[in-house]
Formats: structure tokens, C-alpha cells, sequence
């Protein structure tokens, strides 16, 4: 046999993080799902424990300190929704993030009301749950590299952006940004080194919740590049195929 | 066989016939009684004057019509008592019925009074009034025993015909669960509520057969957009296999990542045809606000134009007072993503797509090949694709959910050709 059906392997490991260590819970039943994000959160640099029944899961998460739970809905013994409403119950917080294979609006709110901080639809791209699970992390304080030390101008490498007055600059030369453009930059300065999906972009900067069929965040992708890469020959957004960006200036 | 309307109609007569048996019962008595109570009253007001006549010494008054009368001592046991027995004179004060003897003889009531040592006689033929009396009885029961026949019989008919209705329709009904979608009942007779409600259950059917077949097509185009996609991600997955197999050739990350597209591909289908179903259940209705179409048009054109721009193409705005309307803005985004998608996916580089806005009206126009006008109204079904396009990269869901929205918001889509007759104009018009 010249391949092997167990889930060896995580995912890519394209996919790298400069985000500190992360202490994760995993709750998933499904026997490749499981093992394939334990894998995948572990070669991100995280520490993973990972369940498939949720009894197991929820004393796991009443006696240990996670970062970030993320929780199948459906599993046996106890679903996610329920253990984070008991988690909720005796006033533990830890954030949270949903998997399942139900997509319906009603579910996505039924969990977000549970106590969930966000919401990932099966099948998903890794990346995307790492992504995800990182901003909800940064989010739950720990972990605000740019937030706790907000200024008016971001940078990364040569680059920088004044917020207040709306311009870019590199290498000390003015760039001429339109404003979804400059807004763009600006979501990848921030998530400076983590990998942007197509729809973390389309949410953030176009706030669209569907995936236009075009090629809209490509067209604006390589808009952007014309601009702030072009001109001095060489590049700072990453593309990752299939997945996402990075903005990674050397 | 069900015989709830003959089980109904049997139970309502049983009522009836107590009800009615208990009226004429009552009537009867009643009659009787106030018969009794007339005599009576008779007896007694010509008893009354004759003690008036003995006490004032005077001669007695002749009885009245129909009346026998008689004053006669105590303890007398003989006189013109005719046919009054002796014994029935030992009777205390008071009425009395006389007790017949024999067949032939008549039927009298008498009343009886003391005064002094002298007793008075009142009495009254009867007869007649027990002849009355028993008519009545009887005219009673014959009617009774009538109208109960006769309702029955009534009753029994419009059972049966009733019954025999409510079978028809339930059998009609068996036959639509059992899956057979054609079938259609046919009642005969009057415009009644039966006949409505079947009516309602043909046009249920009829309904119902019209989604089935909607759904049919559309499961055929679903299997359709999804198994291509599956092919070609099978044949991907196949080659690299044998590649790997035959000449040790490792799996490139091209192979693996075109896997991924496709797998994306088919994702995005389930994904739209879920949206699709959410819409259509109306459930963001609640959440319309105030949308200005031109601040919408002009946020479509910094998302898109760019795009339509990078396939050699040319958006152009145009705006006539726009108007607000009440809407979900991330539908109407998508709506009119969808539209100039569409309309660069059919248009050719160097061609233009329009972007019109007139007061509530949104309208994309391009310079494509149009859709024929037997072929407009398909094109809004899910998963329809004008066969000699679909070949092509789209979902084919790109319009049925134009249409799924127009819908949620009472809005008009209407698709027809483009300015100079080219190409394809879709309008999106609000009522609102």
C-alpha cells in the first residue's frame, strides 16, 4: 500500500502561525474529522486535547483552562450546544466555537445564543477553523498584541498605514489607496503572519456573508498588489491556494 | 367501507325520536288534564247552585246542558238514581269517575256534596270527552309514528348520498397518498361543502403534482451540477493514483489542489440551494430596513466593478431618483452580484454591462446573447441552465435565487432583451 486511510497527517502545513501557544479543547465523534483538526491545531503550535464523547469533553473543560473550545454539535453522550450551555451555567467562560453540518440560520443563532463566539460550517478549509479559533482567542483577552497598544499608525516591514489620515506609505513613498483598498491593507496589517480566508476577507472588508461566485476578492487581491508590491518588486501577500492570504512582509 | 355519516344520522334520530316522544307525551297530558279541569269546574259551579237554592228554600235550578242532577237524603237507598249504584253514594264528598260495569254502559264523572242531611248529585256524561281524549291519544301516535317513519327514511337518504360522497373523496384521497398525483375527484351533485372541499383537494393535488415534477427536474439537474464536478475530482483523484502506481510519479500539489476546487464547487451548489430554501421560507422578512438603491448601486460597482473590468468588460451606472425601499441589504447585494455575474458570464470582452437605476426599479442589461422568450420563464427554476450554455462554470442556481428574493421582498423580476434588442435586460421592480 502506497497510501494509508487513517488521517496520518493534518492538513497542510502551509499553514503556519506566529501566534503564541494555545491551549485547545476538540470535541468531534467523526473519526477522520477528529483526529485530522487535533492534528492540524497541533502542528499550528497548539496544545490540543481532543475528545469524541461529550461527557468526557465537559469535565475536561469544568477542570482544565482552555483558550478555545471548539465543539461538534452533534456528537453522543452530550452535544456541544448543550455542554457549553452547562459550562455557561457555572460561570465558566472559555469561548467557543461551533462545528456542524447544519447550516441553517436558526442553528447558526441557537448556537451563538448558547454562549458560542462563532460558527463553522462542515466541510470547511482548515485554515479557516485556525483562523477562526486564533481571532476568537485574541479576542478573549490573553493574547491583543495590536489592540492593547492602539495607535494611529500600523506597520509590518516597510509598510505602514496612518488610520486618522487615511494614508500608506512604503519605503517612504505615498501610495494612492482607494478606501476598500485601504481598509483591506488594514485587515491584513492587523493579522499580520495569520492566514485571511476568502470568506474571513469578504466578511471584514466587503461584509458579505455569501460567496459571490466571482472572483472578487482575487480582482481586489491583485489590485491591491499592483499597488503596494508592483512597484518595488517583490511581494507581501502570500496566496494560499484554495484557502486564503498571508500578509507577510520578509 | 367508512359509515361515519350513516353512524351520525342514526344517533340524530335516536335523539329526535325522544325529543318528539317526549313532546307529544307532554301535549297529551296536558290536553287530558285541562279536560279533566273543565268538567270539573262545571261540577262544581252547578253544585254550587243548587246548596245556594237549598239553603235560600227555593226552587232547585235545572241542571245544565249534558248534566244529570240529583238531591236525595242521607242514607236514602232508594229514589231515581238510575243507574248510580247504591254503593258508589257511600262515596265521601268529592269527584268522581263511575267505574263501568259493562262495555255498553256510558262513561260518567259525578261530583257529590253534603249539606245538612241532604246530599247533592252533580254528574256529566264523560263518554264523549274520553272519545276525545282517546282520539287524541291516538291521532297522537300516528303522527308521532309518521314523523319518526319519515324521518328515518329522509334522514337514511341524505345518509346514504352523503356517505356515499365522503367515500368518493376519501378514496380519491388513498389514492393521492398512495402517490398517485393524477387523481382528481370527480363528485357529482350540488355545489355543497363537500364539493367545495374537493375542489380544494383537486387544486392541493394538482399543486403538489406541479412541485413533484418542479422537484423531479431539478433533483435530475441537481445529480446533473453535482455529478460533474464529482467526475472530475474521481478522475483527478484516479489518475494521480495510477500515477503514483505506474510510475512512481508523487502527487503533485496541482492534483491535490484542483481536488479541492472541485470539492468547493460541489460544496457551493449544496451551500446555494440551502440558501435558496432559506429564503423562499421567508424567515428575514423580519429583518428589512430601509435600503437606498443608489447608496446600493454605487456599493455594488466599488465590489464588482473591478471585476467586470479585469474580464475586459465595462460597468456602467446609471442612476434616475432612486428611490428606498424597505428590503434585507445583504440580499439585494447578492441579488445584483448575481445579475452582473450572470451578465459577465454570458457577455463577451469589449461588450458593456448596465447598471440602471429608475426610482424603485434595478435593472442589469448586457449585450449577450439573451435568453429566448420560450426559455424565460425556465431559466428561473433552480438548477436550469439553457442547454447549449451549460457546459458553462455557473451554478445554475445564480437566477432561481434572483427570483427566490424578488419574491421574499413583493418585488417584480421580469427578464426581457436588452436595449436595440440585444442581449439580455433583467428588472428587479419593488411595490413597495
Amino acid at each position: 500500500m502506497l497510501y494509508s486511510d487513517q488521517p496520518e497527517n493534518g492538513p497542510a502545513a502551509t499553514v503556519s502561525t506566529k501566534g503564541p501557544t494555545m491551549r485547545l479543547l476538540v470535541l468531534e465523534d467523526d473519526s477522520t474529522l477528529g483526529p485530522w483538526i487535533e492534528k492540524g491545531l497541533q502542528e499550528a503550535g497548539h496544545v490540543v486535547d481532543h475528545f469524541a464523547d461529550g461527557k468526557d469533553a465537559l469535565v475536561a473543560a469544568m477542570t482544565q483552562p482552555y483558550d478555545v473550545l471548539v465543539l461538534d454539535r452533534m456528537v453522543p453522550g452530550l452535544d456541544g450546544l448543550s455542554l457549553l450551555k452547562s459550562l455557561r451555567q457555572a460561570k465558566i467562560e472559555t469561548p467557543a466555537l461551533f462545528l456542524t453540518a447544519l447550516s441553517d440560520v436558526e442553528d447558526r443563532v441557537e448556537g451563538l445564543s448558547a454562549g458560542g463566539d462563532d460558527y463553522l460550517t462542515k466541510p470547511f478549509a482548515f485554515a479557516e477553523l485556525l483562523a477562526r479559533v486564533e481571532v476568537i482567542a485574541r479576542r478573549h483577552g490573553g493574547m491583543r498584541p495590536e489592540s492593547a497598544t492602539e495607535t494611529s499608525v500600523l506597520s509590518a516591514g516597510d509598510i505602514s498605514i496612518d488610520l486618522h489620515k487615511r494614508t500608506c506609505t512604503r519605503q517612504g513613498q505615498v501610495i494612492d489607496l482607494n478606501p476598500k483598498e485601504f481598509l483591506l491593507l488594514e485587515v491584513f496589517l492587523r493579522s499580520h503572519g495569520r492566514v485571511q480566508t476568502r470568506t474571513m476577507l469578504l466578511e471584514r472588508v466587503w461584509d458579505m456573508s455569501f460567496d459571490p461566485t466571482t472572483s472578487v476578492v482575487e480582482t481586489h487581491i491583485s489590485r491591491l498588489r499592483g499597488k503596494i508590491e508592483k512597484p518595488f518588486g517583490d511581494q507581501l501577500i502570500r496566496t494560499i491556494r484554495g484557502t486564503g492570504y498571508v500578509f507577510d512582509p520578509a | 367501507m367508512q359509515q361515519s355519516a350513516l353512524r351520525q344520522t342514526a344517533g340524530l334520530l335516536a335523539v329526535f325520536v325522544v325529543i318528539t316522544t317526549l313532546a307529544w307525551t307532554a301535549t297529551f297530558w296536558l290536553v287530558a288534564r285541562e279536560m279533566d279541569r273543565l268538567t270539573e269546574a262545571r261540577l262544581n259551579a252547578q253544585a254550587d247552585k243548587v246548596v245556594t237554592a237549598l239553603a235560600a228554600d227555593l226552587p232547585l235550578p235545572a241542571p245544565a246542558f249534558g248534566q244529570i242532577q240529583h238531591v236525595f237524603s242521607r242514607g236514602a237507598t232508594d229514589g231515581p238514581l238510575g243507574f248510580f249504584l247504591e254503593d258508589d253514594l257511600d262515596e265521601v264528598d268529592g269527584l268522581h269517575r263511575l267505574r263501568r260495569i259493562e262495555q255498553s254502559f256510558p262513561e260518567f264523572t259525578f261530583l257529590l256534596r253534603t249539606v245538612g242531611d241532604q246530599r247533592i248529585l252533580v254528574a256529566e256524561d264523560t263518554e264523549r270527552l274520553e272519545e276525545v281524549r282517546e282520539l287524541l291519544a291516538n291521532g297522537l301516535q300516528v303522527a308521532l309514528a309518521g314523523s319518526i317513519l319519515a324521518s328515518l327514511l329522509f334522514g337514511a337518504v341524505i345518509a346514504r348520498r352523503a356517505q356515499r360522497r365522503l367515500n368518493i373523496v376519501s378514496k380519491g384521497l388513498s389514492r393521492v397518498a398512495a402517490g398517485r398525483l393524477d387523481t382528481r375527484i370527480a363528485l357529482t351533485g350540488g355545489q355543497d361543502d363537500l364539493a367545495v372541499l374537493a375542489d380544494q383537494i383537486n387544486q392541493t393535488t394538482a399543486r403538489l403534482s406541479q412541485n413533484m415534477e418542479q422537484m423531479r427536474v431539478q433533483s435530475s439537474n441537481l445529480a446533473h451540477d453535482l455529478r460533474t464536478p464529482l467526475a472530475r475530482l474521481r478522475s483527478q483523484l484516479e489518475r494521480a493514483l495510477s500515477d503514483l502506481h505506474l510510475n512512481q510519479t508523487p502527487v503533485t500539489p496541482e492534483v491535490m489542489e484542483a481536488s479541492l476546487e472541485q470539492v468547493d464547487r460541489i460544496v457551493g451548489t449544496f451551500d446555494a440551494l440551502l440558501r435558496i430554501a432559506r429564503i423562499e421560507s421567508g424567515a428575514r422578512k423580519a429583518g428589512f430596513k430601509p435600503v437606498d438603491l443608489g447608496v446600493l448601486a454605487d456599493q455594488i460597482a466599488e465590489v464588482f466593478g473591478p471585476v467586470v473590468e479585469d474580464a475586459g468588460q465595462r460597468l456602467l451606472l446609471e442612476f434616475q431618483s432612486p428611490a428606498t425601499v424597505s428590503a434585507d441589504h445583504d440580499l439585494l447585494v447578492q441579488l445584483t452580484a448575481n445579475l452582473i455575474q450572470n451578465a459577465m458570464r454570458y457577455g463577451q470582452p469589449g461588450q458593456d454591462i448596465g447598471l440602471q437605476i429608475r426610482e424603485k426599479t434595478v435593472r442589469v442589461t448586457d449585450q449577450g446573447p439573451g435568453i429566448p422568450a420560450h426559455e424565460r420563464q425556465k431559466v428561473l427554476e433552480p438548477l436550469y441552465q439553457i442547454e447549449a450554455t451549460r457546459q458553462g462554470d455557473g451554478f445554475g442556481l445564480g437566477l432561481s435565487m434572483v427570483r427566490a428574493i424578488a419574491d421574499l421582498h413583493d418585488a417584480e423580476f421580469t427578464l426581457s432583451q436588452g436595449p436595440n434588442a440585444v442581449g439580455l435586460a433583467a428588472e428587479l421592480r419593488f411595490r413597495n
